[in-house]
């Protein structure tokens, strides 16, 4: 099938199973997928500049199969999804900002791509460690496996936190928090995926789950409505300025939308501790193909 | 419900799922390719939020059709 605006010819049938490999990837984790979907798509021959753009208005609408998915489970706390959503559209110009600093520098994607490597590897390395303690928890202790986490102390250090005004998030179990904890934590978590040009699922799914103590399984349908908005907005910056080829995006969402719904079944099926011990993996796969992104353009410009 | 059962209904999911998606990927997505790129070409910021707008009602569309063959399959636990 051609796709005109990207100028490339790519079988649609491929386009699908990239978004049924993301969608599933998405519905059960909550993330974007966009570093495994953008490698798959650069490889079907889309140009990189569409790669971005393309992705963040594929994972647009793969998300809202997802997350409406997770809202039926009760899985989506929209009281903080759409408080978080305040800091993480700050953060993400925040992150864009600096990345211009550090364009002006120089080296920009070394520096980037290695401050990514070192992310994704704390990210994967801390959840791994984690997740394997809850595990144990809930064998030695006998804890309810939905409430086995390996570190609490950060969480119970935020909630100490009573830097007024105090708010209740009922859906995710939390009586009281301070409004500046959700917000600070969605700005962390803009500044970093504005900074690395992704959508930053795999940073906020951890920081809601350790930082503000939500539970894994609204940790994921919230941020899969977060990222309806985040992409969404991304979608139509990039569209401006001529970087989304939307049949292309379409084309994944038929694949993805399944893939999702998929996904998000699944989750009720495992306990939060097996779920993150999963996800753990992720960051890492992200991590390879950054450095293997990063070697390459290294020998690219020496030869 | 037993995971052969589980398995069994995910692939006729799959396959009820993929012939209408090819018939839909025919019909509609071939024809909406040439006013996309003529709109691309023309207006950048009409095309911008022309195409949120069809994944935004494609997304839609698509949950609905996903949702309704999950729960007939049987695959929801909480439905």
């Amino acid at each position: 099938m051609e796709f005109p605006i990207a100028g490339v010819v790519i079988n649609p049938i491929y386009l699908a199973g990239i978004g049924f490999l993301v969608g599933i990837l998405g519905g059960f984790f909550g993330v974007g997928g966009g570093f495994i979907a953008g490698p798959m798509m650069f490889l079907s021959g889309v140009p990189m500049n569409f790669v971005i753009g393309t992705d963040l208005a594929h994972m647009t609408g793969k998300s809202i199969v997802a997350a409406r998915r997770h809202r039926i489970l009760g899985h989506v706390d929209i009281k903080l999804g759409m408080l978080m959503l305040i800091g993480t559209v700050i953060g993400v110009e925040i992150g864009a900002q600096v990345v211009e600093i550090i364009e002006k520098m120089g080296k920009a994607n070394q520096i980037i791509g290695w401050a990514y490597v070192v992310i994704l590897v704390a990210i994967g390395s801390f959840t791994a460690i984690e997740s394997i303690r809850a595990i144990r928890m809930i064998h030695t202790q006998k804890i309810e496996a939905a409430e086995a986490v390996g570190f609490t102390g950060l969480t119970k250090r935020v909630q100490l936190i009573r830097l007024k005004p105090m708010i209740s998030l009922p859906v995710s179990g939390i009586a009281s928090i301070s409004l500046w904890v959700i917000i600070i934590s969605g700005l962390i978590s803009g500044i970093l995926a504005g900074f690395l040009g992704v959508g930053g699922g795999f940073i906020r799914m951890p920081l809601m789950v350790y930082v503000l103590g939500v539970p894994t399984h609204v940790a994921i349908g919230t941020d899969l409505f977060e990222i309806i908005f985040s992409a969404g907005f991304g979608t139509v910056t990039h569209a401006i300025k001529g970087n989304v080829d939307i049949m292309i995006a379409l084309v994944m969402q038929t694949g993805a939308a399944i893939g999702a719904q998929i996904g998000a079944v699944a989750t009720p099926y495992f306990a939060g501790p097996r779920i993150r011990l999963l996800f753990s993996g992720l960051p890492f796969i992200g991590a390879i193909l950054v450095i293997w992104r990063l070697i390459d353009t290294a020998t690219g410009s020496i030869h | 419900m037993n995971i052969k059962t589980i398995i069994k209904n995910l692939a006729i999911e799959l396959l009820v799922y993929g012939i209408l998606i090819t018939a839909y990927a025919l019909i509609v997505l071939r024809w909406l390719s040439e006013p996309l790129e003529t709109l691309f070409h023309n207006n950048m910021i009409i095309y911008a939020f022309v195409g949120l707008a069809l994944i935004v009602a494609q997304g839609a569309l698509l949950e609905r059709i996903t949702s309704f063959l999950i729960v007939r399959l049987g695959l929801s636990r909480s439905e």
